[in-house]
């Protein structure tokens, strides 16, 4: 049944609300591999412990958002702007 | 006839206020069962006036009875045959928590008749028995089922296989135990789901779950309060135990009853206090949801804290014939007492371990019933008054001791007691009543909901769910027994930590309040011994599971059936846990060698092998608590599926078309014959609602970026006024969908997909922006603009009457876009042309939809203009060799695979799926979709059906249709690389059998060059 | 006919024909005046609840970085609003729905001179009036109905007044600005009359009727 996530801007919500879209990683530079590139594109990391996903909230405010959801505590919510890219 | 519905919390109405005149108005009492005073608890004295039937005969009752207590007031005393056995049962909790009770009502099926409050003019049935309740030809199975081995269904009677199916429906028929009623008596029961965000939901109305009530709503808290019973009070609502040493004085010095009553009268009617009673809590699910069923009504409940003070149930009891109608509960006798004023019986002999259980012997005496003999489990008798008053009485109390069967026929007629192991019998005793007063063990379901399986508490000789996760708390019984102050104190300390967010405050109990001794029961011999009694599992059956290899209390539960029935285990789930653990070897998991006997030769009477019992956890609980209906669940949902509708819908219905779904919206299919659809369009003027299209502008900074990002297209050099079209591809290079782009003005471009997938397109083109940063202006128009397509040869020459702008061939071309007015209404039009004739696309904003649809069919009559429909559409695109992403092309087709070739060059370093266009060509492909045609006359193949070559599948259609234009079949085929080319000939499969071949195309069917467009 | 001027019509047209509403033109629209009667509506509005259909109130969203300051252009506490909040005159209200995205609410007929004031705006301004609904649930039992038909908590404490937030009615997403007397919702177009029925459908417990802009007219707030 549905937990709670948080959107940054509408606030606690159910997570029927949102979509889920996979992992969030950094895309490789189109000069890499196609090994590389496809690997980006159909492998994510299935660890435990904490992991950067990509969330929509498509039936509140529409907006994409990053959670960092450690799957053994409480997921963090923050937009794509607040995060310290490489 | 349903549970009633009121919100007010509902205190019996004969507390104090006495219905009607009070005593015996109405009816009389002519069983001589009734009390209207008892020496130690409150009763009811509302008179008998109410009449209800039970099958067919007519019973009085009192207005505060439930169905059970006027049932059995009125000498009921079979109240169901049970599952599998046919066995009599009767009354047993008298609170709903196992299946004994479960009865037809007014067409509903499984009522528990103890949980429900009578009604005038209810008529009962009783199930699952023929030709009646009292004597039932099915009972001839509880000789012969225990010839059958266990879990003979799973297997037996699959062979021989002609025999099978009617196999089949004989055990169908005898399984289970209401009828549906399909006769419709029903039907408009209207079921509302509603939602509820308390600070507090606290579970349970017990003294716990008031006093942590008050607690709350003295922090200001708003509180919500579900209890499953039709009062409040708890086990206290009935309870003649003096209350000692309560923190709040007002409360000490009398009975739980009053003390209760004094707690609820304290707290209700209070702002923040909502009461919902007759609620029973199904489930706990993460982040403090409380899903709780009131008949026709579903409770969601999202709360900051949920205390769960669900309390406890009698410990069962299981000896030879343990399920006999005449055996009861301990609080089940005194609910029948305190609550409805019934005497039990006449005769009955109380089976107890614990000083509480006297309090039960002396409340049955108290009610003009006889009590025979009290056996207690305890060598040494408790020092207390109440032995001294029996004692007094000449009432024989055995210590020692315990039932070893209850001898029945149909119903008690006497009880045989002896030593703890069960191998030595000491005597019979006559009664119609064996009240089994042993114990209590928690509620746990919601807790073990919370956090995983039950794990046995040695110092308190309860199961228990520990380390419960934030926000959730537990208070009272469900803790371990504890006294009333006791049970105050934690409620009141549980409350404030809930209040405050607190962790929450250690339970404490001292030695004299926990009930240190099982009963000695799983270890006794006998036969007969039911362990279930919702699925009629003995312990016989039970040991043979273990002994076939289900020795994990998990898969004991799923082989046996037990826990799976109507109780969900609340009723044995200790018994269940206990036997695993006695009857596998410490550890190891074989059987132990004989029942009974290994047991008893290593542990003290009355105290197994606390160990054994410590490795072995109860079974988890799973949602639901309790049996609920799918109407509760379903709520109104059948009713209030969201359908979306484009600005002309209603005017298509008056027109008389046809609908189909298409996702959420409906889009007419036809309005009379699809074929003549074609025809209107290919031989002059027609015009189609294409509203529930995807449409989207893009302008700002970056918009060209943004389009040359995503779309493997070029867009540069496309001009104002002019469109093309695009194929949208996925991260993987894969078609996902396809598109026209036109650039409308400097620096925007409107974008139109199909229906399709353009609700997830929307956040895909939002994630593009947000992910690569781009500065534009995204603006989806999908709801702001309806359109309409207006097609066929005389579609130039009517709408030029209509539009402002000039639309002849050198101003307006093939593939323009361009902004102009029709009737005042500013539009944007665009030449396409997928339906192979001249086609205008007219986009306007979407309030002008049901006006501007009018004005077209009214300024169209004279050029004989009508609307057609979307498989006129289909036959229309087909003709013209068009696919649709998704239903042409599946997951893995290219784009090039489609027929849409284009080069990627590298300089297109952002392109989405990048990565993969290039691949598909180095690759080669193995399947395109392809156009295909039949000889004429030749049968029409349903979509989907597959494409055979030598007898192996190459390939499927996945669309085919008549063409009236052509005169015979066409469609597309998704096939094999080596059999598309143009010419190829291949073979499709119909459903009767048949083949039927096809020939591929090298481009469309109809007007392949594409002259009619362009003219 | 050319030169006509053809009428705007509310997503829930169809529905004005089945109950037989008593239909007026405003500012070209085609709106119900009252859909069941006066009196009994006018008695829901004052004892349980009613449904208005205001779809013909304009709607403007601005979007883009600096959609605050445009909106200030209207309402110059714009500028100030923090994301779910609003401010409000009797006509007209301005919803912050995200850091990024504003809703402008006006009186009908207004809509082209909102868009006509945030001309020159570098956010991305775009007039929804036709392509939004617009339902005010009013009257003192609506919490009744809301409280059948949506999973987000919106309890007076938590969502107060001049709150906006966007969330999902039977399963139909929609804004909501909450008035003094009147919860406004705001869905897609397409999906108007299915949220308008399931509404009626829920509230037919406590009492919800629908009724018409006799009965209650849109504003956003009782001034001040």
């Amino acid at each position: 049944m549905s937990f709670l996530l948080t959107c940054p801007n509408c606030g606690r919500r159910e997570v029927e609300e949102f979509s889920f879209r996979g992992q969030y990683r950094p895309r490789p530079a189109h000069v890499e591999s196609f090994e590389v590139r496809a690997n980006y594109v159909f492998f994510e990391t299935d660890h435990e412990g904490k992991r950067l996903e990509r969330w929509y909230h498509s039936s509140g405010c529409r907006r994409w958002f990053l959670v960092e959801r450690d799957n053994n505590a409480d997921p963090r919510s923050f937009w794509f702007s607040d995060l310290d890219r490489p | 006839m349903n549970v009633r519905n009121d919100d007010s919390p509902h205190l019996p109405a004969r507390r104090g206020a006495v219905s009607g005149r009070g005593e015996r108005a109405g009816e009389l009492d002519l069983t001589g069962s009734r009390l209207t005073e008892h020496p130690s608890v409150q009763v009811p004295r509302d008179g008998l006036s109410v009449t209800l039937f039970w099958n067919g005969k007519p019973i009085v009752a009192r207005p505060s009875d439930t169905v059970a207590s006027a049932l059995y007031a009125a000498g009921v005393r079979i109240f169901s045959r049970s599952v599998k056995y046919h066995r009599p049962r009767g009354l047993f909790d008298n609170q709903g928590l196992g299946s004994e009770t479960l009865v037809t009502i007014d067409h509903e099926p499984n009522v528990r008749a103890d949980r429900r409050r009578v009604e005038e003019g209810m008529w009962i049935e009783a199930q699952n028995a023929w030709p009646s309740v009292d004597f039932d030809l099915m009972a001839v199975n509880d000789a012969l089922l225990p010839l059958l081995p266990n879990g003979f269904h799973y297997k037996m009677f699959h062979k021989p296989r002609w025999a099978r199916r009617f196999f089949d429906r004989l055990i169908r028929r005898a399984a289970g135990l209401g009828t549906i009623d399909t006769a419709g008596h029903r039907t408009e029961t209207r079921y509302e789901k509603r939602y509820r965000f308390p600070d507090i939901c606290i579970v349970g109305a017990g003294p716990a779950g008031l006093a942590a009530a008050r607690a709350a709503l003295a922090h200001n808290r708003r509180v919500l309060l579900i209890d499953d019973d039709l009062q409040l009070g708890g086990h206290c609502a009935y309870s003649p135990v003096i209350v000692n040493d309560c923190d709040d004085r007002d409360l000490c010095g009398l009975s739980e009853q009053m003390a209760a009553l004094r707690l609820i009268d304290s707290i209700l009617g209070h702002a923040n206090l909502e009461v919902l009673l007759q609620t029973t809590a199904v489930g706990l699910y993460e982040d403090n949801l409380v899903v709780a069923e009131r008949g026709t009504e579903l409770f969601k409940v999202r709360a900051d804290s949920v205390i769960v003070a669900t309390g406890a149930s009698d410990r069962h009891l299981v000896f030879a014939d343990n399920d006999r109608p005449g055996v009861m509960m301990a609080r089940g006798v005194e609910r029948l007492i305190g609550l409805h004023g019934v005497k039990p019986g006449r005769r009955a002999v109380v089976v107890t371990c614990h000083d509480r259980g006297y309090e039960t012997a002396q409340m049955l005496r108290g009610a003009g019933t006889r009590v025979a003999a009290v056996v207690d489990a305890r060598v040494k008798l408790p020092s207390i008054q109440i032995v001294s008053d029996l004692h007094n009485a000449r009432v024989p109390i055995y210590g020692g001791e315990t039932v070893h069967s209850a001898n029945a026929h149909r119903t008690l007629r006497s009880v045989t007691t002896g030593d703890l192991a069960g191998l030595q019998a000491n005597r019979t005793i006559s009664c119609d009543l064996l009240v089994l007063a042993v114990g209590f063990k928690p509620t746990l379901g919601l807790l073990s909901m919370a956090k995983g399986p039950p794990r046995w508490h040695d110092e308190r000789q309860i199961f228990t769910v520990d380390e419960l996760p934030r926000g959730v708390y537990a208070a009272g019984d469900v803790n371990g027994y504890g006294s009333f102050a006791r049970l105050y104190r934690e409620g009141w300390e549980v409350g404030i930590a809930a209040s405050r967010g607190q962790a929450s405050p250690v339970s404490v109990r001292e030695g004299s309040e926990m009930i240190m001794v099982l009963p000695a029961d799983i270890e006794s011999r006998g036969e007969k011994h039911f362990i279930c009694k919702c699925m009629d599992i003995t312990r016989a059956e039970a040991h043979r599971s273990i002994a076939e290899g289900f020795d994990q209390v998990e898969t004991l539960k799923r082989y046996s059936n037990m826990e799976m029935g109507p109780c969900r285990g609340k009723t044995c789930y200790e018994a269940v846990a206990r036997l695993a653990a006695r009857d596998t070897d410490q550890g190891t998991g074989r059987p132990a060698a004989e029942p009974g006997m290994s047991s008893a030769a290593h542990s003290s009477p009355g105290r197994p092998a606390d160990r054994t019992l410590a490795e072995v956890a109860a079974a988890l609980f799973q949602p639901p608590c309790a049996p609920i209906s799918l109407g509760v669940l379903a709520g109104r949902s059948r009713h209030l599926a969201p359908i979306r509708r484009t600005a002309m819908h209603d005017l298509h219905v008056q027109a008389g078309a046809t609908f189909f779904g298409m996702g959420e919206w409906q889009c007419p299919h036809s309005y009379g014959d699809p074929q003549k659809e074609v025809q209107m369009v290919r031989e002059g003027l027609a015009i189609i609602d294409v509203s529930t299209m995807g449409k989207w502008e893009i302008g700002g900074p970056d918009a060209l970026a943004l389009i040359e990002s995503a779309l493997p297209g070029r867009f540069g050099d496309l001009a104002v006024g002019v469109m093309r079209h695009s194929t949208i591809c996925g991260k993987d290079g894969r078609l996902c969908g396809d598109g026209m782009i036109s650039h409308l003005t400097a620096g925007r471009y409107y974008i139109s997909t199909t229906t399709g997938n353009h609700s997830a397109m929307d956040s895909l083109v939002e994630w593009w922006i947000t992910d690569r940063g781009l500065d534009v202006h995204y603006r989806n128009l999908s709801s702001v603009l309806a359109s309409v397509h207006v097609t066929g040869q005389r579609a130039l020459e009517f709408l030029q009457e209509l539009v402002d702008i000039d639309l002849s061939n050198q101003a307006f071309s093939h593939l323009s876009c361009g902004q102009a007015m029709i009737a005042n209404v500013p539009i944007r039009l665009f030449r396409t042309g997928f339906t192979g004739e001249l086609g205008y696309d007219i986009h306007f904003p979407a309030e002008y939809g049901e006006s501007l649809w009018h004005y077209f069919l009214e300024r169209g009559e004279p050029h004989d203009l009508k609307p057609f429909g979307m498989e006129a559409l289909r036959i229309l695109m087909l003709e013209k060799g068009h696919l649709i992403p998704g239903i042409d092309t599946d997951g893995p087709a290219a784009p090039c695979a489609a027929g849409v070739g284009f080069p990627v060059g590298d300089d297109r370093a952002h392109l989405v799926g990048k990565a993969f266009l290039g691949q598909f060509e180095a690759r080669g492909l193995d399947n395109n979709t392809v156009p295909y045609k039949l000889a004429p006359g030749a049968p029409i193949p349903p979509d989907g059906v597959v494409i055979l070559d030598s007898g192996a599948i190459v390939g499927r259609v996945t669309c085919s249709r008549m063409s009236p234009t052509l005169g015979h079949g066409i469609g597309l085929a998704r096939v094999a690389a080596r059999l598309s080319a143009p010419g190829c000939h291949f073979s499709i499969r119909l459903p009767d059998g048949r083949d039927v071949e096809a020939e591929v195309l090298a481009g469309a069917a109809y007007d392949p060059d594409g002259v009619r467009l362009r003219a | 006919m050319s030169g006509a001027r053809l009428l705007k019509k509310s997503p829930i047209a169809a529905v004005y024909r089945r109950l037989g509403a008593d239909c007026v033109e405003v500012a070209g629209w085609h709106i119900a005046r009252h859909v069941v009667d006066l009196e009994r509506e006018r008695r829901a509005l004052r004892e349980a609840a009613v449904l208005v259909d205001w779809s013909h109130i304009g709607k403007v969203l601005i979007r883009g970085k600096s959609a605050a300051r445009d909106a200030a252009k209207i309402d110059s506490r714009a500028l100030q609003l923090a994301p779910l909040t609003s401010c409000r005159t009797a006509k007209t209200a301005i919803l912050a729905l995200t850091r990024d995205e504003m809703m402008v609410l006006s009186p009908p007929g207004s809509d082209a001179a909102i868009v006509q004031t945030l001309d020159g705006a570098t956010s991305s301004v775009l007039n929804q009036s036709g392509g939004t609904g617009c339902f005010a649930l009013a009257g003192p039992r609506r919490d009744e109905v809301i409280e059948r038909s949506c999973a987000t908590n919106l309890r007076r404490d938590r969502v107060p007044i001049g709150a906006a937030v966007q969330t999902t009615m039977h399963r139909v997403h929609c804004a909501l600005l909450r008035t003094a007397d009147a919860d406004i919702l705001l869905p897609a177009r397409e999906y108007a009359q299915s949220l308008y029925e399931a509404l009626l459908d829920v509230g037919s417990s406590p009492g919800l009727l629908p009724a018409g802009i006799a009965t209650l007219p849109p504003r956003f707030d009782l001034g001040g």
